[in-house]
């Protein structure tokens, strides 16, 4: 088989950018996620389950009442004019549930369970003043606590209260989506611990996901949206409880 | 004016080469003995949490030796919602060492353990998303799974 120079030229150049071009496809593409919670606070019973698991899991100290997910139960009372003193908002965040001693009166009940919104635009990250704070590739907001001095710029700067000084560590900690375990291909302890699913977790770019599906349909709200966050724990059929806060605040008329 | 013509050919020939013998050289540098990069502190931090051991398991991790009582569980109406862990404990150093007694999970079958979600309070109830009762009064002295198989409701 004979070859000529020139073919032998462009083989030598196509081989040798074929490779480099293969090597440099192969190392630059990873699979981009983009995860999110969605709160189902409808199907939330309070028992407390998730904040349990949480703890365990992060080994927070149980008996405190700090802690990365907690439940705040609400009882309002429709009645115009309105006053702070009708809406009572008792929380757990312990693994003792104050929901089953409260002695319950009349009005909307309801629970909503919270956590880190794992803001896309974080007021934590911002205001750090050592860089401990980031984003990893999926969205979720670390941190660092090899460098965090423990000054709690943080903490003020929540608008959340998610964040808070860990008592044993001395450095701030906060709710990664259980990040060890959605590497690990776990689900979150405390969406793996909700009884009812009122917690979905999942790939919002993949638009098969569960949470995908529940995010188009149901009618999606944040926490204080007016706080810039963007955050990315959804919370889905919100809007009626809301309004009844509102119209309660505003002292409209109540149709019920 | 032949011998310059075939000198001029074998220069250029011999610069191609050349080029190609460098860019070769510089891909396998880049590629197989540059030194690495060294790690910023958030991609250690993103390492050494992403290696913390979690506690909890999962179902089909239990499914694997318990296989019965997974099936059994997986078919049930009510508690197919609820995973093993919520509770038999944790149960992640069981999975890695199931013959060791320290790391036996242990299950809590008191009524005050089945209360934590069928106590009867007024959220849960005006939700009615689960079956509510008042422990007080519904056979105060029985235990639950008495009557009710946890696997099998």
């Amino acid at each position: 088989m004979k070859i000529t120079r020139r073919e032998l030229l462009t083989r030598t150049i196509v081989i040798v950018l074929g490779t480099g071009i293969s090597f440099k496809s192969t190392r630059g593409v990873e699979e981009e996620k983009n995860l999110v919670m969605c709160i189902i606070p409808d199907k939330c019973i309070g028992c407390g389950m998730c904040v349990k698991a949480c703890k365990i899991e992060n080994k927070i100290p149980v008996e405190k009442p700090i802690s990365r997910t907690w439940i705040e139960g609400y009882e309002i009372k429709i009645k115009i004019p309105y006053s702070e003193s009708d809406v009572k908002k008792i929380v757990m965040n312990t693994s003792k549930n104050p929901f089953l001693t409260y002695k319950w009166g009349d009005g909307e009940h309801f629970f909503v369970p919270k956590l880190c919104n794992q803001c896309q635009k974080a007021p934590c990250v911002r205001v750090c003043p050592v860089n401990a704070r980031f984003y990893t590739a999926e969205g979720i907001v670390l941190v660092d606590k090899n460098s965090c001095i423990g000054c709690k710029y943080c903490v003020t700067a929540c608008p959340y209260g998610a964040t808070y000084l860990h008592p044993d560590q001395k450095v701030t900690d906060k709710c990664t989506y259980c990040y060890h375990r959605i590497k690990r291909g776990f689900s979150p302890a405390c969406v793996q611990a909700c009884p009812t699913g009122a917690r979905v977790f999942g790939d919002i770019n993949n638009p098969s996901s569960e949470v995908s599906k529940i995010l188009r349909e149901g009618s999606v709200d944040v926490l204080l949206p007016e706080e810039g966050t963007d955050p990315k724990t959804f919370y889905i059929g919100l809007e009626n409880k809301f309004i009844v806060e509102h119209s309660i605040a505003t002292g409209e008329e109540i149709n019920e | 004016m032949n011998d310059e013509g075939d000198i001029k050919k074998k220069a250029i020939f011999f610069g191609f080469v050349l080029v190609v013998f460098v860019a070769a050289g510089i891909i396998f540098y880049v590629f197989y003995l540059s030194p690495p990069i060294e790690k910023t502190y958030v991609q250690k931090w993103m390492e050494i949490e992403a290696s913390r051991l979690p506690q909890y398991g999962s179902p089909e991790l239990c499914s694997k030796c318990h296989f019965e009582q997974y099936s059994l569980w997986i078919e049930s109406e009510h508690h197919s919602s609820i995973q093993c862990e919520n509770c038999h404990g944790i149960g992640m150093k069981h999975i890695e060492n199931p013959y060791d007694g320290n790391y036996m999970p242990r299950i809590d079958t008191s009524r005050e353990f089945c209360g934590i979600c069928h106590e009867s309070i007024p959220p849960r109830d005006e939700s009615s998303a689960i079956k509510t009762v008042n422990l007080s009064t519904h056979n105060p002295e029985y235990s639950c799974i008495l009557c009710h198989l946890p696997h099998r409701t």
